[in-house]
C-alpha cells in the first residue's frame, strides 16, 4: 500500500461535488428509513427500502466510488505522473482500491445496518445479515468497477448498465442470471446469517467463492491493465 | 512572399493562386441558426456526425427499448390476440431505466462536452446568444427523448391496427400515451441536462443523474407501496409528486386504464400532477439558461 | 454587413472603457482608437489584452464607459459585432473527437452562412491556413501549430472584416511562430481583414503590426504606429571584433573627435548631424587592422515604451 496514493485518492473521492452526492445517497436511504418506520411497522417496509438500499444505493456508491479513484486520472492524463514513478501498478492498484473498499463499506454496506436497525430494532440480527451481505456485494462491486475505470472512460454507464439491466431487469426475468449477480450473491450471505433475508438459492459457498474470485480477479486486472496503460484520444 | 509556382514544402501555409475571396453570399438569422444547432445536436445523441464509437450505446438503448414492442407484436401476429399485453403508455413506464440510461449518458454529450473542451467560448463569440444556444441544446435532448419514448408506441400502434383492433380507440390510447410521454420527456431533460451543465465530468453527471432519478423513483415507490398497504393512500399520492417517473404513472393512472400503486383520486390532485410536471421542466430550463447566462459573462 | 467596412470607420473606439472585477481592475478608463490593418496589443499577462478582447466582442460586460467595434455599440449591438468579427481565444477550445473540417463547418454555420457556402469557406480558409490531409483527423491528435491554425481557420470561416487574434503564437516552437505571424500578415494585408492581435512577446509584433497598442496594468501606455516606435534614434551601433578591439576602437575615435559609449559588446556612437560617421568608422577599422562586425542605426525596441513609463512615473 502507498500511502502518498491513498491520500490522493482519498481526496479525488470526497472533493466537492463528487463527496457530496456520495454522502446524500447513504443519507437519503437513512432519512427513508426514519419516516418509513414512521409511517408503518409492517415487513413490507422493511423489505422496501432494505431491497432500494442493497439493489439500487449499495451498487451505485460502489460505481462512484470506484471511477471516483482511477476515473479523472484517466480522463485528463495526469495517469501518466503515477505510472512514470517507480511505485508497482498493482501497488496503484490495490492502494486506490483500499480508498474505494472503505468508501462503498461506510457509504454503502454500513447504511444498511443502520436502516436495518432503524426499522426495526427488535431483530438486529437481520439488520447486521442486510450489513454483511452488503460488505460481501460492496467488496466485489467495487473490485469489478475499478477494473472497468481501468479499461474504458465509458465505465460509469457500463456499470450502470451491468448493475441496472442484467442484475436487475434481466436478474427478475430470468433465474440463471443469479449465478452471475453480484447482489445474488451477496443476499445468500446475507442470508446464511439471519433467515429473515430471502436468498437466491445459489448456496453460500459458491456466494462467497464466487464474490472472492470476482474481487481477486478484477483487482488483479487492474493492476495487470496499468502495466500496459497507452494514453488513447477522447471516446 | 512564397513564390506560388514553388511547390509547397510540408506543412507550410502558402497562399495559393486562387488568393482570398470574400464571402458575399447570405448570412442567416438567429432562427435558421438556432434550427441548425438543434438538428446538429439531435444527430450528435444518437452518435451521428461524430466518431463511430460514440454511436454504440445510444444505439443499443434504443435496439434493447424497442425490443420488447417488437417482441409483443410478433407475439401478437402470430398468437392473434384481440387486445394489446401492454398499454401504450404502460410501456415507457416499464422500460424507465433504459430510459433514464439514455437521457443521463446523452445529456453530458450536448452540455457537458462544450463546457469541458471551452469550445462555449467560440459559440458565445458568435451571433447566438446564450439563452438561444442553452434552449437549442435542450431541445436537441428533448427530440431525442421524445424519439426514444414514442417509437415504441409507434411500433405497437401499427401492430394493433394490424390486428384489426378498433381504430378510434387504438388512436386515442395512443394520442394520451405520446401526450403523457412529451411530460416525461420535458422533466427528464429538464433534469439530465441541468446536471450535466453543472458538472463537467461525463461519468460523473450520468452517475449523478441515474442516482437522482432511479434513488428517487424508487424511494418514491417504497412509500407508495407502504402507504397502500398501511391503508393511507394519500400519503402514497402525495409522494408521488417527487419524482417524474412517479408523476408519470400518476398521470397514467388517472388518464389511462393502467392501475398503479396510489393514483391521485381526485381531480384537485390530478391537476397538482400536472402543474408539478410541468413546473419541473419549466423550473429545469430556467436553471440551464441561467448556468449558461453566468457561463457567458464569467 | 457590407464587406471591408474595416477601412472606413475607425474598427475599434473606447471612452474611458473600464471593467472592474472587484478585486482586480483589468481595464482602467481605456480611451483609443484602432483603424485598419494589423494591430498589435501588447503588454504583459495580466495588463488586460484578453479581457479588452472579450469587452469589445461582448462576451463580458464592461463596467464602465463604452466603446463601439465597426460602428455597432458592444452594449446594445453585441449580436452585430460578432457576426462580423472572428475570434481566436487563448485558452483551449477544441473538442479532441471532431475532425478540424467538420469542426469548422459546423462554427461556420453556427455564424449564418447556409450549409454549402460554409462546406466551401471552410474548405478554403482550411487551405489557407495549411491544414491539409490533417483537416479530416480528429483534433485530439493535433501538434500545438496545428491547433492553432484551425482556431484560425475557424476565426476566419465566416469571412469577418475584423479578426481578434489572442495569443495566436502561445506554445508554438519559432518555426511555427514564424509560419504564424507570415499568416496573421497576409490576413491583415492580403486578405484585407482588420487584425487585432496580442502577444506578451513585445517583439514578434514589432515585424508584422502597423500599429500597436501598448497596455499596462488596464492602463494604456502608448498607441501609434510601429514605425513610431521604432524610429530611428540616431544613433549608431558599432561591433569590432580582434585584439582589444573594442577598446582601441574607442580609443582611436576619441581621437578624432567621435564620442563613444560602450554598451556590453558593442559602442554607440551618437550620429546625429554627422552623415560621414559611417566611412570614418569604417576607415578607423580598417586602420586599426581589426574586424568590423556590424555597423547599423539603432532602432528603439517597444521594450523601451515600458522603461520610459518606468521612467516618467519614478521622476
Amino acid at each position: 500500500m502507498n500511502t502518498t496514493i491513498l491520500r490522493l485518492s482519498a481526496q479525488a473521492l470526497l472533493g466537492r461535488r463528487r463527496g457530496v452526492v456520495l454522502v446524500l445517497i447513504p443519507a437519503v436511504l437513512v432519512v427513508l428509513a426514519v419516516v418509513v418506520s414512521i409511517l408503518t411497522d409492517d415487513e413490507i417496509g422493511y423489505e422496501s427500502v432494505a431491497n432500494l438500499g442493497f439493489t439500487l444505493a449499495l451498487p451505485l456508491v460502489a460505481l462512484l466510488a470506484a471511477t471516483a479513484v482511477l476515473g479523472p486520472e484517466v480522463d485528463d492524463g495526469s495517469i501518466v505522473y503515477l505510472l512514470s514513478k517507480p511505485v508497482s501498478r498493482h501497488v496503484i492498484a490495490r492502494s486506490k482500491y483500499a480508498v474505494a473498499w472503505a468508501a462503498t463499506m461506510v457509504l454503502g454496506a454500513l447504511p444498511l445496518l443502520v436502516v436495518g436497525l432503524v426499522l426495526d430494532a427488535s431483530e438486529p440480527r437481520q439488520a447486521l445479515a442486510w450489513g454483511l451481505g452488503a460488505a460481501v456485494a460492496g467488496t466485489a462491486y467495487t473490485a469489478l468497477f475499478l477494473g472497468l475505470a481501468a479499461v474504458t472512460r465509458h465505465a460509469v454507464v457500463i456499470g450502470l448498465l451491468f448493475v441496472l439491466i442484467w442484475e436487475g431487469v434481466l436478474g427478475t426475468a430470468f433465474a440463471g442470471v443469479r449465478w452471475a449477480a453480484i447482489g445474488g450473491w451477496g443476499r445468500e450471505v446475507a442470508g446464511e446469517i439471519s433467515p429473515l433475508v430471502p436468498v437466491v438459492g445459489t448456496g453460500l459457498t459458491y456466494a462467497v467463492v464466487a464474490a472472492a474470485f470476482v474481487s481477486v480477479g478484477s483487482l488483479w486486472f487492474t493492476g495487470d491493465r496499468l502495466r500496459s496503460f497507452t494514453l488513447r484520444g477522447d471516446e | 512572399m512564397a513564390d506560388p509556382s514553388v511547390a509547397t514544402p510540408e506543412g507550410r501555409s502558402v497562399i495559393h493562386d486562387l488568393g482570398y475571396r470574400p464571402y458575399t453570399g447570405p448570412r442567416l438569422g438567429s432562427g435558421p441558426i438556432a434550427r441548425a444547432l438543434v438538428g446538429t445536436g439531435f444527430r450528435n445523441t444518437f452518435g451521428l456526425g461524430r466518431s463511430g464509437r460514440s454511436k454504440v450505446l445510444p444505439f443499443l438503448l434504443l435496439g434493447l427499448n424497442l425490443l420488447p414492442a417488437f417482441i409483443v407484436g410478433g407475439v401478437m401476429v402470430l398468437v392473434g390476440l384481440d387486445e394489446l399485453p401492454i398499454a401504450f403508455a404502460e410501456y415507457a413506464s416499464t422500460t424507465q431505466v433504459l430510459l433514464g440510461i439514455f437521457v443521463a449518458s446523452q445529456a453530458p454529450v450536448l452540455f457537458s462536452r462544450d463546457l469541458r473542451h471551452g469550445t462555449i467560448s467560440l459559440y458565445l463569440a458568435r451571433p447566438l446568444r446564450s439563452d438561444t444556444y442553452a434552449l437549442a441544446r435542450w431541445s436537441s435532448l428533448l427530440g431525442a427523448t421524445l424519439l426514444f419514448l414514442v417509437l415504441p408506441v409507434l411500433v405497437l400502434y401499427t401492430v394493433a391496427l394490424l390486428g384489426e383492433m378498433d381504430v378510434s380507440d387504438q388512436t386515442a390510447d395512443a394520442a394520451v400515451a405520446i401526450g403523457l410521454a412529451a411530460l416525461l420527456a420535458l422533466s427528464l431533460t429538464g433534469v439530465a441536462g441541468l446536471i450535466a451543465s453543472w458538472s463537467t465530468r461525463r461519468g460523473f453527471a450520468v452517475a449523478a443523474t441515474i442516482a437522482l432519478l432511479l434513488i428517487g423513483n424508487g424511494i418514491v415507490t417504497a412509500i407508495q407501496e407502504i402507504a397502500r398497504e398501511e391503508g393511507q393512500p394519500q400519503v402514497g399520492e402525495v409522494a408521488g409528486l417527487f419524482s417524474p417517473y412517479s408523476l408519470y404513472r400518476g398521470l397514467m393512472a388517472s388518464w389511462t386504464d393502467v392501475e398503479t400503486a396510489t393514483p391521485p383520486t381526485s381531480t384537485a390532485m390530478e391537476v397538482t400532477y400536472l402543474v408539478v410536471f410541468l413546473a419541473l421542466s419549466a423550473a429545469c430550463l430556467g436553471g440551464l439558461v441561467w448556468r449558461y447566462r453566468r457561463v457567458a459573462t464569467a | 454587413m457590407g464587406p471591408r467596412l474595416a477601412r472606413v470607420v475607425p474598427v475599434v473606439h473606447t471612452e474611458r472603457l473600464t471593467k472592474d472585477y472587484g478585486p482586480v481592475l483589468a481595464l482602467d478608463s481605456l480611451t483609443l482608437d484602432i483603424g485598419p490593418g494589423i494591430t498589435g496589443l501588447v503588454g504583459a499577462n495580466g495588463a488586460g489584452k484578453s479581457t479588452l478582447i472579450k469587452v469589445l466582442l461582448g462576451l463580458v460586460p464592461a463596467t464602465g464607459g463604452r466603446a463601439e467595434v465597426l460602428g455597432h455599440d458592444i452594449g446594445s449591438d453585441g449580436a452585430a459585432i460578432r457576426a462580423a468579427v472572428g475570434y481566436l481565444p487563448e485558452h483551449d477550445c477544441l473538442p479532441p473527437d471532431v475532425s478540424a473540417s467538420d469542426f469548422v463547418v459546423h462554427l461556420a454555420t453556427m455564424s449564418g452562412l447556409p450549409r454549402v457556402a460554409a462546406r466551401e469557406r471552410a474548405a478554403e480558409v482550411l487551405r489557407h491556413v495549411g491544414l491539409a490531409e490533417e483537416r479530416y483527423r480528429p483534433m485530439g491528435g493535433y501538434s500545438t501549430g496545428m491547433k492553432q491554425k484551425a482556431k484560425l481557420a475557424q476565426a476566419l470561416a465566416h469571412d469577418p472584416s475584423l479578426v481578434l487574434l489572442d495569443e495566436p503564437t502561445n506554445g508554438l516552437d519559432p518555426a511555427a511562430r514564424d509560419e504564424m505571424l507570415g499568416l496573421v500578415q497576409r490576413i491583415g494585408r492580403d486578405f484585407g481583414i482588420a487584425v487585432i492581435v496580442t502577444s506578451h512577446l513585445l517583439g514578434e509584433l514589432e515585424r508584422v503590426s502597423d500599429h500597436v497598442v501598448v497596455l499596462d496594468g488596464g492602463r494604456l501606455l502608448r498607441a501609434s504606429r510601429t514605425d513610431d516606435f521604432l524610429d530611428a534614434t540616431g544613433v549608431l551601433i558599432v561591433e569590432v571584433i580582434g585584439q582589444d578591439a573594442q577598446q582601441r576602437m574607442a580609443d582611436a575615435l576619441t581621437g578624432v573627435g567621435v564620442m563613444t559609449i560602450p554598451r556590453g559588446s558593442v559602442l554607440t556612437v551618437d550620429a546625429a548631424g554627422s552623415p560621414d560617421l559611417h566611412d570614418l568608422i569604417r576607415d578607423t577599422a580598417t586602420d586599426l587592422g581589426v574586424g568590423l562586425v556590424r555597423l547599423h542605426a539603432d532602432h528603439r525596441r517597444i521594450e523601451d515604451v515600458f522603461a520610459d513609463a518606468e521612467e516618467t512615473s519614478d521622476g
